[in-house]
């Protein structure tokens, strides 16, 4: 098998020396970053806010559930870049239509993920608020999302690497700069440190954004529900 | 005042409908501690639920004041058996939550959290999370949060039939202290008959299949009550009428091939723990 590969192997791969100015001479790749960045904030936002009302939504009505949750569950299933003729069809070769890509792979896992978050509350918590006088946007606000935080939080973390893998996907597949094309150029160019160095960045950010951010909210939720003790 | 008017309550289900509640009248006056006692499935939490606005009769109504009730409401504050207390919140927000629900000025949170806090003793754990104090000081909580409003009714649903019994004791003394010195209107559901005596002016008996009230029993005794005494008499009577109704439930809720006890009589101590407890 190693054999087959031959001394080509090593030599596509590049020493890690290569590697590291690749990263540094890479001139584009700050921009390719910002570019990919804003997308997916842009993105995994309307997500995260629209699932969140679409599970809610979900959750309170009968109807809905029996309408849209079938659905809801079948289009998950779809791989994210599947909805990409679709966008370019809608969109045409736009901002617009990556966004759409993204916010498709995201948004659903949200919105499933809220609707057992809330599913899962014990019903003596809404008693209790509505009790105390919490109704409508309220109720809401300040019980349900709180109490299923746990749930939503989960389906938050899911949201976010079906987004940026939507995101890479859809930026590999037409081309309109961010981390994706920058891929796309090392493999026309024939520059594997240039696709090391990009993988570098994408395993980079995704570590920064886990450790930073969901794995301090997980801590903080796991401190205050008491759920870190065995 | 809460006046309970004809009030019927069918609950639906796929194997049928259930009269849970059947033509129930009943007052309860300002300041008065009254406990609903029955077996299970006599429809007393039914009939609490009711007067909270948790649920909706199928006929008669409830007024508090004159008024009738369409829903829940912060001038009628609810205990359950589970204390309720949100875990994301610390203490002292849980008790801010409700203050905040019922419209309370922002300036006097402050003053009333600590009050009613300090009234139950947990001021010193203000800052705690749900999780990190026991079941007994969770009920003391959710006393606090039902308390600091200023509701003009309070509604408890066997607040402390999940505590044990030295706990339990305790707040019964606590229980009885407060309503002596804020003279709320009280509804307390109970399945303890001792709890009932030790805490009611009047004792509401109620029977099963369908709800309904057998017998209102006003308890002469002094306060503060202790467990003994004269509270042993008054339970003794409650009780010859309850065991009638708990026989009645336990035959339906098991195979009609079980027959009971030659007598007729429930085996002391199986009536469901309805005399013990303090």
């Amino acid at each position: 098998m190693a054999a087959s590969f031959g001394d080509g192997f090593t030599d596509r791969l590049g020493p890690p020396v290569c590697l590291g100015r690749a990263c540094v001479t890479l001139g584009s790749l700050p921009a390719g970053v910002l570019v990919s960045l804003k997308r997916l904030l842009l993105g995994y936002g309307v997500s995260v806010l629209a699932g969140l009302a679409l599970g809610c939504a979900l959750w309170r009505s009968a109807l809905l559930r029996e309408l849209l949750g079938p659905i809801v569950v079948g289009l998950q299933a779809l791989p994210s870049i599947c909805w990409m003729p679709l966008a370019l069809l809608w969109f045409g070769l736009s901002e617009s239509a990556i966004l759409f890509v993204v916010i498709a792979g995201s948004l659903l896992s949200i919105a499933v993920a809220t609707e057992g978050g809330i599913r899962n509350v014990p019903p003596v918590y809404l008693r209790a608020a509505r009790t105390m006088g919490a109704r409508g946007f309220t109720l809401y606000r300040r019980v349900v999302v709180p109490a299923a935080l746990p749930g939503i939080v989960t389906g938050m973390k899911l949201g976010w690497v079906f987004a940026w893998r939507a995101l890479m996907s859809g930026e590999l597949i037409f081309v309109a700069g961010g981390v994706g094309q920058l891929l796309r150029t090392g493999q026309e160019t024939n520059d594997m440190a240039r696709v090391l160095a990009v993988f570098a960045v994408i395993i980079a950010l995704g570590l920064a954004i886990e450790t930073l951010f969901f794995a301090r909210i997980e801590r903080r939720l796991r401190e205050r529900w008491g759920t870190d003790r065995a | 005042m809460i006046r309970v008017e004809h009030l019927s309550k069918v609950f639906r289900s796929r194997r049928g409908n259930t009269l849970a509640l059947e033509e129930i009248d009943l007052t309860v006056g300002d300041g008065e501690f009254v406990c609903l006692v029955g077996p299970s499935g006599c429809g007393k939490s039914t009939l609490l639920n009711v007067i909270a606005g948790l649920e909706k009769p199928d006929a008669g109504r409830v007024l508090l004041d004159g008024k009738p009730i369409t829903g829940p409401g912060f001038e009628r504050s609810v205990m359950f058996q589970e204390a309720a207390l949100f875990p994301w919140l610390t203490v002292r927000k849980n008790v801010e939550f409700g203050l905040e629900l019922a419209h309370w000025p922002k300036a006097e949170w402050k003053e009333r959290i600590e009050r009613y806090l300090r009234m139950v003793h947990l001021w010193r754990f203000r800052d705690a999370y749900v999780h990190e104090i026991s079941g007994g000081m969770k009920q003391r909580v959710a006393l606090a949060r039902a308390l600091a409003p200023q509701p003009r009714v309070l509604l408890m649903d066997e607040p402390f039939a999940a505590l044990d019994a030295q706990t339990r004791d305790v707040l019964h003394n606590e229980v009885q202290e407060l309503w002596r010195q804020s003279k709320h209107t009280v509804v307390f559901v109970t399945h303890n008959v001792r709890e009932a005596v030790r805490l009611g002016d009047r004792v509401v008996l109620m029977g099963s299949r369908p709800g309904c009230i057998k017998e209102d029993v006003k308890i002469d005794l002094a306060r503060p009550r202790d467990t003994e005494s004269d509270v042993a008499r008054y339970v003794a009577r409650i009780m010859k009428v309850l065991r009638g109704e708990v026989e009645k439930v336990i035959r339906e809720e098991i195979d009609d091939a079980w027959e009971l006890a030659p007598q007729g009589r429930v085996p002391p101590g199986s009536a469901g723990g309805m005399g013990d407890g303090i």
